[in-house]
C-alpha cells in the first residue's frame, strides 16, 4: 500500500483520533498529547495502512498510560482534575450529568468492547476494526452487539442511581 | 436455519456480511417473525448507543492566554484548531516540505544523521523517568502554560544558573552570541513579552492558508516586526561564510530550505526557516573555542555535555531546545513548535 504523507495523515484523522481519545480517556489535553505521540510515530515509521495503525497505537498508548497511572496514583489527580474542570454553569448541568453518566458506564465495559464502540464511532469498518483491535472480523458483530448492550444498560443502571440518590 | 444472533443482527445492520450470509439471513428473517423482534431490538440498542458515545464530544479547547485586541481575536474555529494547526506545522517543517532532500551542499562528512546528543537525551531522559515518558516527551498546552522555568530533558547536571525569563524568540537579544543570548534572558531588563505569537499553520499549503487568513494579521505582522528587532545586531551572511564561521561544517535541518543565515556577535550563526504563516525558526549555532565561548561570561551552557538537552519555554506557544552536540558544537532550536516538534526536527538536523 502507499505510503500516505505525514502531513496528509494528520489533516485526514488528527481531528478522529483525538475525539476517540478523548472519548476513551475522558481528558482532553491527555487526548491531544497522546495523539501528538502517535503523530510522532507516524512520522518515525511511516504506516502503510494508517488508520488502522494510528488508531492502534493510540489504543496501545491509551492502555499503557492506564497502567501507568494505576501503578502512580495518578488516576486520582486525573479524575480530580476532570470533575473541577467540568464543574458546570447550572444551564449546562443536565448536560455534563448525562456526560459524566456515559463516561461511567463506558468505564464499565470490557477493554475490547469499549474499544470496538469507539472505533465504530469513529466510522470503522470491521476489517478496519479487526485490523486495529487483532479481533477476527468474525467476532466484530458480537463483540459491538454485546458492547453496545452493555454501555446501553449501564447507562440507566447509572440514571436510575442517580434519581435514587436525588 | 437456526435463529439468528446478535453479533450477526449487527452485521447485517451494519452491511458488513457478504453476499451470501446476507441472503440467508434476509430470508430466515422473512419468516421468523422472534427474529425480526430481535433485529427491531439490536437496531434500537445501536440507536441508543451510538447516541451515548456521541454525547462524549471533546470540549472546545479554550484560547491560550493571547494579549491582543477583543475585535481581532480568532473565531472559535481558529482557537479550537491551534494546537492540531501547530502539530500539522511541525509536521510540515519535519516532513512536508521534503526531508528526503539530498542536496543539502554543506553537510559535512562527519556528522551523522542522527545527532548523538539526541539519541543520549533520549535515552538518558528515559532512564531519569521510565515511567513518564509521554509526558516527558510531549507537554500539554495547559504545562506550558503555567510552567515558567525551563524544563530539563536529559542527564543536565547540577547547575546554578538562574531560569531564563520568558521571551519570545523573535525578541531574544539578537545581539549577543548563543550562551550569552541564553544567559542574557536571566539578566534583569530582559525584554518582556510584548504580543502572542501568531499560531502555526497546517502541514499542506492549503491548511496553511486557512491558518494564515485565520491569524489577525495585525499579530503577524507584530511577528514579523519582532522577528526583524531579534536580528538586529546579526548580519545576512552566506552558506560559504557561515560555513567558514563554523570551522568548517554547518548544520542544518534536513530537507529544510534556509530562509537566510545571519551571523551574530560571537560567531553564533543563525539558520533562520520559515513557516507557512510567516513565522521563523531558529537554528543558533556555536562551534567549540569560538568567540562567542571565550567571551561567555555566564558559564551554564559550559555545564551541558553531549547528550543533554535543555528545553526552555521562551514565551506562549514558543519553546526552545538547547544542547551541545558529540563535536562540541552548541546548537539551540527555538520556534514556536512543541518540545515533542522541536525535538522531531532535531532529530532531522544534518
Amino acid at each position: 500500500m502507499t505510503q500516505v504523507p505525514a502531513g496528509e495523515l494528520f489533516l485526514q484523522y488528527h481531528e478522529s483520533l483525538v475525539r476517540m481519545l478523548y472519548r476513551r480517556t475522558g481528558d482532553r489535553d491527555r487526548a491531544e498529547d497522546l495523539a501528538q505521540e502517535v503523530f510522532a510515530r507516524a512520522v518515525a515509521t511511516p504506516p502503510d495502512n494508517p488508520r488502522p495503525w494510528l488508531f492502534a497505537v493510540a489504543l496501545n498508548l491509551v492502555r499503557d498510560d492506564g497502567r501507568r497511572a494505576v501503578r502512580q496514583g495518578r488516576r486520582l489527580q486525573l479524575l480530580k482534575s476532570d470533575s473541577d474542570a467540568a464543574a458546570p454553569p447550572d444551564d449546562d448541568y443536565e448536560r455534563n450529568e448525562k456526560v459524566r453518566l456515559v463516561r461511567a458506564a463506558l468505564e464499565q465495559l470490557r477493554e475490547a468492547d469499549r474499544e470496538v464502540l469507539l472505533l465504530k464511532a469513529e466510522g470503522f469498518d470491521y476489517d478496519e476494526i479487526a485490523a486495529t483491535t487483532g479481533l477476527a472480523k468474525g467476532a466484530i458483530g458480537t463483540t459491538l452487539a454485546r458492547a453496545r448492550k452493555r454501555l446501553v444498560e449501564a447507562y440507566r443502571e447509572q440514571e436510575k442511581d442517580r434519581h435514587a440518590a436525588s | 436455519m437456526p435463529h439468528l444472533d446478535e453479533g450477526l443482527l449487527t452485521a447485517l445492520l451494519d452491511n458488513e456480511l457478504d453476499a451470501d450470509a446476507r441472503r440467508a439471513a434476509e430470508s430466515h428473517l422473512a419468516a421468523c417473525p422472534e427474529c425480526r423482534r430481535l433485529l427491531e431490538d439490536v437496531r434500537a440498542l445501536a440507536t441508543d448507543a451510538d447516541g451515548l458515545v456521541g454525547v462524549l464530544e471533546p470540549p472546545p479547547r479554550e484560547a491560550p492566554a493571547v494579549h491582543r485586541p477583543p475585535a481581532r481575536r480568532p473565531g472559535p474555529v481558529a482557537r479550537i484548531q491551534w494546537r492540531a494547526a501547530a502539530w500539522a506545522a511541525s509536521l510540515a517543517l519535519a516532513l512536508g516540505l521534503g526531508w528526503l532532500a539530498s542536496d543539502l551542499r554543506y553537510h559535512t562528512s562527519h556528522l551523522e544523521p542522527k545527532p548523538a546528543v539526541d539519541s543520549g537525551a533520549r535515552e538518558t531522559a528515559a532512564a531519569n523517568q521510565p515511567s513518564e515518558p509521554v509526558a516527558t516527551q510531549a507537554p500539554a498546552a495547559r504545562d506550558l502554560r503555567r510552567t515558567d522555568a525551563p524544563a530539563v530533558v536529559g542527564s543536565l547536571r547540577p547547575a546554578a544558573a538562574p531560569p531564563p525569563a520568558v521571551t519570545a524568540p523573535q525578541q531574544a537579544p539578537a545581539s549577543a552570541s548563543l550562551a550569552d543570548r541564553q544567559e542574557g534572558e536571566a539578566r534583569p531588563g530582559a525584554p518582556p513579552l510584548t504580543h502572542q505569537p501568531a499560531e502555526f499553520g497546517n502541514a499542506s499549503a492549503e491548511g496553511a492558508n486557512a491558518v494564515a487568513t485565520a491569524a489577525p494579521q495585525v499579530e503577524r505582522d507584530l511577528v514579523k516586526s519582532a522577528a526583524k528587532q531579534g536580528s538586529a545586531g546579526f548580519r545576512q551572511i552566506g552558506m560559504d561564510e557561515a560555513v567558514r564561521n563554523l570551522g568548517g561544517s554547518i548544520r542544518l535541518v534536513d530537507g529544510l530550505e534556509p530562509e537566510r543565515i545571519l551571523l551574530g556577535p560571537g560567531d553564533l550563526v543563525r539558520v533562520v526557516y520559515q513557516d507557512p504563516p510567516g513565522r521563523e525558526l531558529w537554528l543558533d549555532q556555536e562551534r567549540p573555542g569560538g568567540a562567542g565561548e571565550a567571551a561567555r561570561a555566564a558559564p551554564a551552557m559550559d555545564r551541558l555535555m553531549s547528550g543533554d538537552t535543555v528545553h526552555t519555554l521562551t514565551g506562549p506557544g514558543a519553546q526552545q531546545l538547547r544542547w551541545v552536540d558529540e563535536h562540541g558544537f552548541r546548537l539551540a532550536l527555538t520556534g514556536f513548535l512543541t518540545a515533542d516538534s522541536l525535538r522531531a526536527i532535531m532529530r532531522h538536523l544534518r
